[in-house]
């Protein structure tokens, strides 16, 4: 039963299609996921319901065995970021068992953790949302960290990659990632209930930093047509095979005054002088 | 004060050398690859200054920077025409390697000459657009002018508003055909010429100071 509509309950086989238009049944399009290990749907149904729905719908949901295997493994921010995207935990059982296995370290780390949000700020997610930058802080907050991890996932995937195997396979994972990262960090804020603002307040930080990644595609993609447009001009077929654009060489301002050997070529940029007199 | 005299009579030196009648026009000398541009440029150079522009070749691009001739006068009917000539490279919208090795040419040195072409038609083509006031359009007699090449550059000349002689040249060479250039350009004067053996020069001379005058 791994997705299941977080408004009428029904569940859907991983994988399933039926749910790509919303819940054949009641409409919903809020749906909450659980790996096939098995998970205290019960919790998670209420998270879900309770208007975290958002991002615990798309959020992959995390057994305990996953949490403490997770929260052994992390080392870094980012590893960090990608576990908690892939397995997150929404469900108080989950919390309870996952800080069962705390050892003494973590505690520390916790409390350490919490002095220092506490210092700098008193929503105690703001902590959730800085820790990707030290890996150590992050696993060590109870139950409120994996809350935020859970609504932060959505958008940390995106810089993050792939998510955790064992859970599900890449290729829903990176779908149900894309869909997020777009259409719900926007909406999250407002409809937040009150165990969930804080960590959705953080979601816009988080978001930011994994924002990143997306807005240099739109400089590539850029910098690739600009790279084409100047191709136009003068096209290397082979090393000492040109064909020339003359429309395009005659129309630009700037012209080429050097093709290197390697495929580089040096251009003369109009000057303010040339530019006046036209 | 005779700061201030020697200042102004400067500024009038300037101004007058700025606007009068004399100043040369800057006169692109353009046409494919081989049609006898840097020929013709060494030929009025030589006449009328007795320098020569550049080096000729039978090889297609030997010019492959543009080369100026400042302040070629040149007297007709007792008026002087004072111009500076500019020998381009000669424009193609294809440049291959493979052409120089039929000249005995070592691949490396072809490639080298195909890139040097290269930079060289687009900085013609930048002239074109930036620097001249005039332009003679050379062609071989030889072989037919209906190529995308002239199509383009008469039409970019003709959307500049800039003077335009149509030369027919290499008519020492026994398939050369003027008409067929006339044809070809219509709108334009041609003047047939052999600009190797230096036939029909006056003509051309005529012309260029009636164009460029």
């Amino acid at each position: 039963m791994p997705h299941q509509c977080t408004t009428c309950g029904r569940t859907f086989e991983d994988g399933s299609k039926e749910m790509l238009s919303g819940c054949p049944d009641c409409g919903g399009n809020k749906f909450q996921f659980q790996p096939s290990g098995g998970a205290n749907a019960g919790g998670s149904a209420k998270n879900g319901a309770g208007g975290g729905a958002t991002s615990a719908a798309t959020a992959p949901k995390k057994t305990p065995e996953n949490a403490r295997t997770a929260e052994s493994a992390r080392t870094a921010g980012t590893d960090t970021v990608g576990n908690s995207a892939s397995a997150p935990e929404t469900g108080s059982d989950d919390r309870n068992s996952a800080s069962n296995d705390r050892n003494s370290a973590v505690n520390r780390a916790a409390a350490t953790v919490r002095d220092w949000v506490g210092k700098r700020d008193n929503t105690p997610r703001d902590d959730a949302t800085d820790d990707p930058a030290s890996g150590s802080t992050r696993k060590d907050t109870p139950a409120q960290r994996k809350d935020a991890s859970a609504r932060t996932d959505p958008s940390a995937p995106s810089a993050t990659g792939p998510s955790d195997p064992s859970a599900e396979d890449s290729a829903q994972a990176s779908a149900r990632r894309d869909v997020v990262t777009e259409s719900e960090l926007p909406d999250e804020p407002p409809q937040n209930v009150a165990d969930a603002a804080d960590s959705e307040a953080a979601a816009p930080q988080n978001g930011e930093v994994v924002s990143a990644p997306d807005d240099e595609s739109p400089g590539l993609k850029e910098l690739r047509e600009e790279l084409n447009s100047q191709f136009e001009s003068i096209r290397i077929v082979e090393p000492g095979q040109y064909e020339l654009n003359l429309m395009e060489l005659y129309e630009r301002e700037e012209y080429i005054i050097s093709l290197q050997e390697d495929g580089k070529y040096v251009i003369e940029v109009p000057d303010a002088w040339d530019a006046s007199n036209r | 004060m005779g700061l201030f005299t020697d200042l102004k009579d400067s500024i009038a030196r300037v101004t007058d050398k700025l606007f009068s009648a004399q100043e040369p026009k800057r006169i692109g000398i353009y046409g494919p690859p081989n049609a006898g541009k840097t020929t013709l440029a060494n030929r009025i150079a030589r006449d009328w200054t007795g320098d020569a522009v550049g080096p000729e070749s039978h090889i297609p691009h030997e010019t492959r920077r543009a080369r100026r001739k400042e302040n070629v006068e040149i007297e007709r009917n007792g008026n002087t025409v004072s111009i500076d000539i500019v020998d381009t490279p000669g424009v193609t919208t294809k440049v291959d390697y493979e052409e120089f090795l039929d000249h005995d040419m070592e691949k490396e040195d072809a490639v080298r000459r195909s890139r040097e072409a290269t930079e060289g038609v687009a900085e013609a083509m930048h002239w074109l657009r930036e620097d001249v006031e005039g332009v003679i359009y050379v062609l071989d007699s030889t072989t037919d002018p209906f190529t995308q090449v002239n199509t383009m550059l008469i039409g970019i000349i003709e959307s500049q508003d800039l003077p335009v002689l149509i030369l027919a040249n290499k008519t020492d060479l026994e398939d050369s055909s003027v008409q067929r250039i006339r044809n070809a350009f219509p709108q334009h004067e041609t003047i047939p010429l052999s600009a190797l053996e230096g036939d029909n020069m006056d003509e051309v001379y005529d012309k260029i100071a009636e164009y460029f005058g």
